[in-house]
């Protein structure tokens, strides 16, 4: 009976201890990771930055883009409490316990190269260009000049408003000769370089831009920043923070920091219409 | 014996904690190593992953400086320059003809200024007309455009350089090199590891033959795309390590795959397993072994304590040896358990025991406080009843006595008168047998007197040469009238001025010398006084009495100072006498702290000596001194036909200082003859 009890304890101990050596998460300081989706890094960023100035003792990092599935699937595996998201959440993720919170709205935007001149499309003419079935500007009333198709990888948030906002988009196969990217930086950048080039980007990344892209009007209206805010404009986009019931000290005073008025200041700033706290 | 010992728990216990510790420390040990050598192959497959982005970079940064070169390349600028000429064509084709054979690179193309290809290497259908490929627009107006492209001809990195002859534009020269299976081979040479390209649809782009046939995982390659992670598996199985990565080469992203052999990672794996697993084992074992000794050394003195238990319970109980089962600690609580009821058992009995015991003891003291008790009374009733007794007697003797001396005193008067000579002879027979009586009665008075406590000795001056006398001038007649010559001797420095009882010292005195000369028929009876000890104010004094009579049988010796006892009883007969004489002077001398004995030979004599203790006077007065006269010029002649009275009186006058006394025989004086004697005392019994 003793020895029983004596082993008891002796499993237990070593358990505890196995449990000390092995589970034991090391101390990172104050730091904040912020994971995600490449949408709004720009603005996380911006914000991440401004709120180190102002707690010079924290540090909230911004990775490079992971995309919005990267980024939650690091919340999931508990490596981080926060990551930036511009797609709504998927039934599984909800059930996983994850809770969303907007903090901007930002519209994506199709721009067109500095060598087209076409300034508005309907969602058919675009649907034949991204398809393929219209490869020359002259198709779509421009100069004659070769479409270079810039795309998004599967999953982009801004590719899944537009699945979401414009219907031929939903079942739309990609031409073959259109180039899929990964990074918004990049697709602006891609853009940048082929004169001839067609493509869809947040507003907000178009700061990355050297000049020359221009957004085209959908279906004549026009990416204004009243059709955003009136809502006119159908293709906005939701930058949201993901995180679990409670986010830990360091990401709640980010949050509180991103919703505040100084918060508030740089997203509009940035031609993104802040939101409150839900 | 195995089965119930305490060494299975112990060692048991010990082995599991052991065992515990070691799984633990095995299991983190061994995670440890596994996860340093994932880490290490990791480290080692992103290693090779990012030399493949520098490679591929610095493919292009060679593609760059090629199209450049080819810019500045004269020979190629006239030939396009004069390419629509007659031979043209020809001599430009023999002009690119030996330039991609000195370029390595995989495509090789010029067009003229409306983006028209005028010869490609290899000469494909599709490149044809290059206006369809991305940046073609771009160069012709100017711009050198690097890109890439994934299309049906795969993956391929080209450079569009516009060529101009002077200001004017002369059209484009197009290289390329494909990330194809020759360019992965390239790769795998550089970095020693195998790898894939991977299209945003999981297809393999370009691989290296050795590992084209394992496939990839498409789902993984898509994951990478889409989660823009880079993901690192290792294949167990295939004892590989593939990561899967997002690559930009130029605009266009790709999925590069490295693949690592490591199968030396799980044979070092393994080998430290196997290691730890023999280091646990021996463990185990060293636990083992100290585990029994622990638990020997543990059991042992537990043994030995049941050992002594069990010797206890057998000392103390008929009971035989128990095999105990259960282990050590139980047998020995139970052996112990069963040794305290013994020796409880033991205790109860010796209780009983003692308390029988105590019980018989106080009533055998009860007995014997009764007994003595009983005895007390009984002796305080014998002498009571002996006091009584001795009372009786004393009373009776005394009340006996004046009747008696009336009688005598009757008889004395009777005898005055006149009286028949038959008459007169009743008479002094019955004034003798008065007197006897008298005297029987006086002694049983003394003796009774002594045996009630009541004589109490006197104590007056004395004088012993007077008492000495005056005894022997009592007994002189009846010496003479028995013819026996009766002497007495004080030594020189004996004292004589003394205090005491005369009247006692003088009832022994006679009492010896009555009775030496009745029993003596002829001879002498003599008195003679020593000193036998004087101290500062006492003195020992002794007294010899001697005879020449029957004496006294050995055998009746030692009874001759009892009450009423003589030699035996023919002597009572033949002398008379009440037989109290001598234990009343036994009595007396007591009485005066001496002692008395006699001793005797049958026929020949008998020897009464005792001793005194008298005081001495202070001062003796002067007037009690008997003889004033002084003896010490005088010459003395003593003369008798009998030695003992000669000695005797020659004694008395070395007594009186008569230093020089003569002796002499009856027929012969003492003495010198030369000096003239003058007769003083004819004879001492006159």
């Amino acid at each position: 009976m003793q020895s029983r009890f004596t082993t008891g304890w002796a499993f237990w101990l070593s358990a505890v201890a196995a449990a000390a050596a092995l589970g034991g998460t090391p101390l990172h300081g104050e730091t904040l990771t912020i994971p995600g989706t490449g949408a709004c890094e720009p603005i996380v960023a911006e914000l991440a930055e401004a709120f180190n100035r102002a707690n010079p003792v924290d540090r909230v990092s911004v990775p490079a883009s992971t995309g919005s599935g990267g980024g939650i699937a690091a919340v999931l595996k508990g490596e981080t409490p926060l990551a930036r998201v511009a797609r709504p959440l998927k039934a599984a993720e909800e059930h996983e316990g994850l809770v969303r919170l907007p903090f901007a709205r930002d519209v994506v935007v199709f721009v067109v190269g500095k060598g087209v001149k076409v300034r508005s499309l309907s969602v058919p003419q675009l649907a034949a260009i991204f398809s393929g079935k219209i490869t020359d500007w002259q198709g779509v009333g421009g100069a004659p000049g070769p479409i270079r198709v810039v795309t998004r990888e599967a999953g982009d948030s801004s590719l899944i408003v537009i699945q979401d906002r414009l219907e031929p988009f939903r079942t739309l196969s990609f031409s073959p000769q259109a180039k899929v990217l990964l990074y918004d930086r990049i697709t602006v950048e891609t853009l940048d370089k082929y004169k001839n080039s067609i493509g869809f980007v947040t507003h907000s990344s178009l700061r990355w831009s050297r000049g020359g892209l221009s957004p085209i009007a959908l279906d004549g209206i026009a990416p204004t920043r009243e059709n955003f805010r009136s809502g006119r404009y159908p293709l906005e986009e939701h930058y949201a923070f993901v995180t679990r019931e409670t986010p830990g000290p360091l990401a709640e005073r980010f949050l509180a920091f991103v919703y505040s008025p100084a918060g508030r200041g740089i997203i509009e700033q940035r031609g993104m219409i802040a939101l409150e706290r839900r | 014996m195995w089965r119930k010992s305490l060494h299975v728990p112990i060692i048991t216990l010990l082995l599991v904690i052991a065992l515990s510790t070691l799984f633990v420390g095995y299991w983190l040990s061994l995670s440890n190593l596994h996860h340093s050598l994932e880490v290490r192959e990791q480290d080692k497959v992103s290693g090779t992953h990012a030399t493949v982005k520098a490679i591929i970079a610095r493919e292009v940064d060679q593609l760059l400086a090629i199209s450049r070169l080819l810019r500045r390349n004269d020979r190629l600028i006239g030939s396009i320059g004069r390419a629509a000429g007659s031979n043209g064509a020809a001599r430009l084709g023999g002009v690119m003809d030996e330039l991609f054979r000195e370029l390595a690179v995989d495509f090789f193309a010029v067009t003229d200024a409306r983006g028209i290809t005028l010869r490609a290497y290899p000469d494909r259908e599709s490149w044809r007309d290059l206006r369809e490929i991305w940046g073609m627009e771009e160069a012709l107006d100017g711009a050198e455009i690097v890109g890439a492209d994934a299309g049906r001809q795969g993956l391929m990195i080209s450079v569009i350089e516009p060529l101009y002859q002077g200001n004017r534009l002369l059209g484009t020269a197009v290289v390329g090199i494909r990330l194809d299976q020759g360019f992965a081979r390239k790769l795998a040479a550089e970095t020693g590891s195998q790898v894939f390209f991977g299209s945003a649809a999981g297809t393999i782009v370009g691989s290296t033959p050795l590992a084209a046939g394992r496939g990839l995982d498409e789902e993984l390659v898509k994951s990478s795309f889409l989660d823009k992670k880079t993901n690192i598996l290792f294949d167990r199985q295939q004892r590989l390590i593939r990561l899967y990565a997002p690559v930009a080469v130029v605009e266009t992203h790709i999925c590069l795959v490295v693949e690592n052999d490591v199968s030396r990672m799980y044979l070092l794996l393994e080998e430290g397993q196997t290691r730890l697993l023999w280091a646990s084992l021996a463990i185990l074992l060293f636990v083992a072994v100290i585990g029994s000794f622990g638990a020997l050394r543990l059991t042992r003195p537990l043994r030995a304590l049941r050992g002594k238990s069990e010797a206890i319970i057998q000392e103390y109980s008929s009971a035989g040896a128990v095999t105990e089962t259960g282990n050590e600690v139980e047998a020995l609580v139970r052996a112990f358990d069963r040794m305290v009821a013994v020796v409880r058992q033991q205790i109860a009995a010796r209780t009983k025991t003692n308390r029988l015991l105590s019980r018989a003891h106080e009533e055998l003291d009860q007995r014997v406080q009764e007994r003595t008790a009983q005895l007390v009374a009984a002796k305080e009733a014998a002498v009571a009843a002996s006091r009584a007794k001795s009372q009786f007697v004393a009373n009776m003797s005394h009340e006996i006595r004046t009747p008696m001396n009336g009688v005598l005193g009757f008889l004395e008067l009777l005898r005055g008168e006149q009286l028949t000579e038959r008459q007169r002879s009743y008479v002094e027979m019955a004034l003798t047998s008065g007197e006897t009586l008298l005297q029987l009665i006086n002694d049983i008075l003394d003796f009774s007197k002594i045996e009630a406590g009541k004589l109490m000795m006197a104590e007056t001056e004395l004088d012993l040469q007077r008492l000495v006398e005056e005894i022997v001038e009592f007994f002189g007649a009846q010496a003479a009238a028995k013819g026996i010559e009766l002497a007495s001797s004080i030594d020189a420095g004996v004292p004589v001025a003394l205090r005491g009882d005369p009247v006692r010292l003088r009832q022994v005195l006679v009492n010896l010398l009555g009775n030496a000369l009745k029993f003596t028929d002829r001879g002498e009876v003599t008195l003679h006084v020593l000193r036998e000890a004087e101290e500062a104010g006492t003195v020992l004094l002794r007294f010899e009495v001697r005879d020449t009579g029957v004496g006294i049988p050995p055998e009746a010796l030692p009874r001759i100072f009892h009450a009423f006892s003589q030699g035996d009883g023919s002597t009572t007969r033949r002398y008379g006498g009440t037989g109290l004489g001598l234990a009343i002077a036994r009595e007396l001398v007591q009485m005066m702290g001496g002692e008395i004995s006699a001793e005797s030979t049958p026929g020949e004599g008998s020897a009464f000596r005792f001793t005194a203790r008298l005081e001495k006077q202070a001062a003796p007065s002067p007037a009690a001194a008997p003889f004033s006269l002084s003896f010490a010029a005088l010459r003395v002649l003593v003369a008798s036909p009998e030695t003992a009275g000669k000695a005797v009186l020659c004694r008395h006058l070395e007594g009186w200082g008569g230093a020089t006394a003569a002796r002499a025989t009856s027929r012969r004086p003492c003495g010198s003859s030369a000096q003239p004697v003058q007769p003083a005392i004819r004879s001492l019994r006159s």
